[in-house]
């Protein structure tokens, strides 16, 4: 089973996050809530947590870059 | 919702900005701290959202507010949200506040109770030892960018929470005509608020208003005041490895106790009718 990541909400007005650092490699493991990336507007920084257990197994929005509120920037599967 | 157009009003011949969420029932009004801006909940929003509509406005002198902030006390701001509530006829509401923000909405509560549903205050400027006076001094003082940057990591516990970006844009509020003597006056009235003092804290400790306190157990930039907090009657949350700014340091947490608590204390209300 794949989860995605996915950049939350931010408020009534953002409508954009750059994802500043990826705290994680594809292939590393992580535990369900543990922190995975650091992404920020530029009001505020917000810390993502891993929605699921098991593996990174996909970056698909690279640090430095920009993505949508709702978008999917990586994918956690089975470890 | 996203893309959400900021409002404006005139307050008493201040212009105020805010914006507001969709949805229905109790509003939920956002009061920001010292030097921030209605952005600052941009982590809670959507999650408060799920039990009332939010508003989230710039204090005056703050944001897109007008620069003008009266004499800079906490009463002068109760007085002018007061009106604010009113006007919109939002009263009762939910009050969400953070320092500056938190002893506005106590004052607001002490002095108009009517237009108070409930209080989740964090950080509540005035219920602590002070604030710290150099934290204050400063910021109206901020001369670059960099010096921004390095003042605001003071208040979170991971600097990483603090970006350029948004230290740009603090220099940027300061530079507008106005704007630092307008915020040099509220730090001058921050530094001398105690609200145990001044009578808030027992006007608020005789009502059954539903109020609850969420405070960083390393904030050393308005350390908690235990004999307050007691004295206040309300739910206590201290958060551990949390500094100044719980609702961007640990926003899963304080959404996870806000929301809690204010479905409670909407229930609360209902059932006194």
């Amino acid at each position: 089973m794949s989860t995605p990541i996915v950049i939350p909400q931010l408020g009534n007005e953002i409508e954009e996050a750059q994802i500043d650092q990826w705290l994680k490699a594809v292939g590393e493991e992580v535990a369900a809530g543990e922190l995975i990336a650091v992404i920020s507007t530029p009001k505020v920084t917000l810390e993502l947590e891993a929605p699921a257990a098991g593996v990174l197994r996909e970056i698909l929005i690279e640090a430095d870059e920009i993505a949508k509120v709702g978008a999917t920037i990586g994918v956690i599967g089975d470890a | 919702m996203t893309g959400a157009r900021a409002e404006t009003i005139d307050i008493a011949g201040r212009r105020l900005s805010f914006t507001r969420g969709p949805s229905v029932g109790p509003t939920i009004l956002l009061l920001h701290g010292f030097g921030a801006d209605r952005l600052s909940f941009a982590l809670n929003e959507a999650s408060f959202a799920g039990v009332g509509p939010t508003i989230a406005v710039d204090l005056p002198g703050h944001g897109d507010s007008d620069v003008e902030v009266g004499d800079g006390g906490v009463a002068d701001f109760a007085e002018i949200i007061a009106d604010f509530v009113a006007a919109l006829n939002l009263g009762p509401c939910h009050i969400v506040g953070h320092s500056l923000g938190g002893a506005i909405a106590l004052t607001l509560a002490a002095g108009r109770p009517d237009l108070v549903r409930s209080l989740f205050l964090l950080a509540p400027a005035g219920m602590g030892h002070g604030v710290d006076r150099a934290f204050l001094e400063d910021f109206s003082e901020l001369a670059d960018a960099e010096a921004a940057e390095a003042l605001l990591q003071r208040t979170v516990s991971r600097p990483r929470l603090i970006n350029r970006h948004l230290a740009s844009r603090v220099r940027k509020h300061l530079e507008k005509p106005g704007a630092r003597a307008g915020l040099k006056r509220v730090a001058r009235r921050l530094l001398g608020l105690d609200l145990a003092r001044d009578g808030t804290l027992e006007a608020i400790a005789r009502q059954t208003l539903p109020r609850a306190v969420v405070w960083g157990r390393e904030d050393d930039i308005s350390p908690r005041d235990e004999v307050k907090l007691a004295a206040l009657g309300a739910e206590i949350h201290v958060l551990a490895g949390v500094r100044h700014l719980p609702h961007v340091e640990a926003p899963a947490a304080v959404n996870r106790l806000a929301t809690d608590f204010l479905k409670r204390a909407g229930a609360f209300r209902t059932w006194r009718g």
